[in-house]
């Protein structure tokens, strides 16, 4: 079948972690996110894995695909780390070439900022394996609420969020439409250098961008015509509600977080 | 119950474009079938879109229960009454999972949770897509689409459905069952429906059938009164239904059966005697 693609990464399983509140999972990543910043010492990383670790079992989620969401990055995750290791000069010398500096230093800042990002990236890529983007979507827009008063479009972002996720696979259907249909008309999208295959995309890209404002009108009629005026009164039909795992997954984060940070700040080494 | 009024209605969207609706006056009864018929670019749309202020009059006047669409007090509760079902059905679907799409009208309307929970099982079950509430609607095929889009504007528990060209984007199959619905509807609830349509067969199932021809209502009567002869449709861009077709023809070539006759049903009870005879 067909994947899903309105659903990205998610990956269904009936875990406890699936069930954890949007608002929860939000901001309890944002918190993992600051603990990664802080952690100064190459070992309490082994705390901020064994984290994940555990919380990938709690979800289900196998090990594999949490790992297979850092390939994407890894021309990063190669990148940092080779100017990590050149960049930072202290201790002791190791090797010289040219203006080339290797220092027991670089190799580890290296070493650190490549474990920093390779954390920062399972942690959010959990987030995102357990959540289904329009659930993000309502933790979002519930999260944000309180800076509608300073006059922050809370609901018309998620709203806007949710209609780019209702259409985002029926425009691609129709690239793919206008695409074949200019390659049967003996569009050439093929070959010749990067300023032909951009130009060769005009034809695309015009009946896509005349259709995606047509259908932004004919949506715009048909949601006023049910009724949407804006979040003012408007009630819905999901509602977010913390439950139990919701508390004792803030309890045991923070444990955690305070734990680590005290670990940091106690012990010399 | 719902009865729109339209007195003298003229509608010009901008000065270049001339009038889309010229003088147009009709009253549409509670729990009727009417169907609106006319050549591309009539004013079919428009009409409709003035039956819930998604449109205001130039000039004229439409009321919905005595509620003037152009008091803007009244905009919501016309909106909750007179729903309108589009043609495109992926351009009328908000959120990516059904049962959330069809509670979208209902959370508008700032009813509360459980009722809403409610509503949505009731409008999903009405249009046989009960087991499809937590798809996503773009893994649904075009029928069903448009049926999660007729359960949207249901769950508003409108008086009145306009349906805009509903079927044009459907197969044989999907136009089948958004027809079957919108009789079952009629019939069973008492929901007054219009229905905008190209296909004259759609028409005829219909009590009262109003012909369009730019800007202007021609022809206002029963399906027998308005499909009973050829020519005077023809002048307006449009076809007999195929059994009326049928019908003349075999009238023109000596076959002796009522005038009328508009669906399969008639000319089988007028013909089959006939045959047996022979
Ligand atoms: N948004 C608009 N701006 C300007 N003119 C419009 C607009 N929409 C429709 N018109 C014009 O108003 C007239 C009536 O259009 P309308 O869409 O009501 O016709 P219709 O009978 O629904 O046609 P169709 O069968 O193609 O749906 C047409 O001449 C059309 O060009
Ligand atoms: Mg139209």
């Amino acid at each position: 079948m067909m994947r899903d693609i309105t659903l990205g990464q998610y990956y269904n399983t009936d875990s406890v972690i699936h069930s954890l509140d949007p608002r929860t999972k939000l901001t309890l990543t944002f918190g993992y996110l600051i603990l990664i910043f802080l952690i100064s010492k190459m070992w309490l990383f082994a705390f901020a894995a064994a984290f994940i670790a555990v919380v990938t079992i709690l979800s289900k989620v196998p090990f594999s695909m949490v790992l297979r969401s850092l390939k994407p990055m890894r021309w990063l995750l190669l990148f940092m780390f080779v100017l990590n290791l050149f960049m930072s000069r202290s201790g002791e010398v190791l090797f010289k070439w040219w203006i080339f500096e290797l220092t027991t230093g670089g190799i580890r800042q290296a070493l650190f900022m490549t474990f920093r990002l390779l954390l920062l990236v399972m942690g959010t890529s959990l987030m995102t394996f357990t959540t289904t983007p329009i659930a993000l979507t309502d933790g979002l827009e519930k999260l944000l609420a309180p800076l509608k008063k300073i006059g922050f479009p809370a609901h018309e972002l998620a709203m806007m969020m949710t209609i780019a996720l209702r259409f985002i696979p029926i425009l691609l259907e129709e690239s793919d439409k206008i695409t074949k249909a200019q390659l049967s008309r003996g569009a050439d999208l093929e070959s010749g250098n990067i300023i032909k295959k951009a130009k060769s995309m005009v034809p695309i890209l015009v009946p896509l961008f005349i259709s995606a404002f047509r259908r932004a009108d004919e949506l715009a009629m048909a949601m006023e015509s049910r009724c949407y005026h804006g979040d003012e009164g408007r009630t819905r039909m999901r509602v977010l509600t913390l439950k139990k795992c919701d508390f004792t997954a803030f309890l045991v984060f923070a444990l955690v977080f305070v734990s680590v940070l005290l670990l940091q700040n106690l012990m010399a080494f | 119950m719902a009865e729109i009024v339209i007195k003298n209605l003229t509608y010009v969207y901008s000065d270049e474009s001339g009038v889309a609706l010229e003088d147009i006056s009709l009253t549409i009864n509670s729990g009727e079938i009417l169907a609106i018929v006319g050549h591309n670019g009539s004013g079919k749309s428009t009409l409709a879109k003035h039956m819930n202020a998604l449109l205001l009059p130039s000039s004229g006047s439409v009321t919905v229960d005595g509620m003037d669409t152009l008091n803007d007090e009244y905009t919501l509760d016309i909106r909750q009454k007179v729903g309108i079902v589009f043609q495109n059905p992926d351009n009328q679907i908000v959120t990516t999972v059904v049962e959330e799409d069809v509670g979208f009208g209902p959370e508008n309307m700032g009813v509360p949770t459980e009722e809403i929970i409610e509503r949505v099982g009731e409008a999903l079950k009405a249009v046989s897509m009960s087991d499809y509430a937590r798809s996503a609607p773009h893994m649904l095929s075009g029928g069903q689409k448009q049926r999660v889009a007729i359960a949207g504007v249901l769950a508003m528990r409108p008086e009145v459905l306009i349906l805009d060209e509903a079927t044009a984007m459907l197969d044989p199959k999907g136009r089948q069952e958004v027809l079957n619905i919108v009789t079952k509807l009629n019939s069973e609830l008492k929901m007054t429906v219009v229905m905008i349509t190209q296909y004259m067969e759609e028409a005829v199932i219909a009590d009262r059938v109003i012909v369009m021809h730019r800007g202007m209502i021609v022809k206002d009567g029963t399906p027998k009164e308005v499909f009973a002869n050829g020519s005077e449709i023809e002048k307006y861009g449009l076809e007999l239904p195929p059994m009326a077709q049928l019908r003349d023809e075999l009238i023109e070539n000596g076959v002796d059966i009522p005038k009328d006759a508009l669906t399969i049903e008639e000319l089988n009870e007028a013909l089959c005697p006939l045959l047996q005879k022979s």
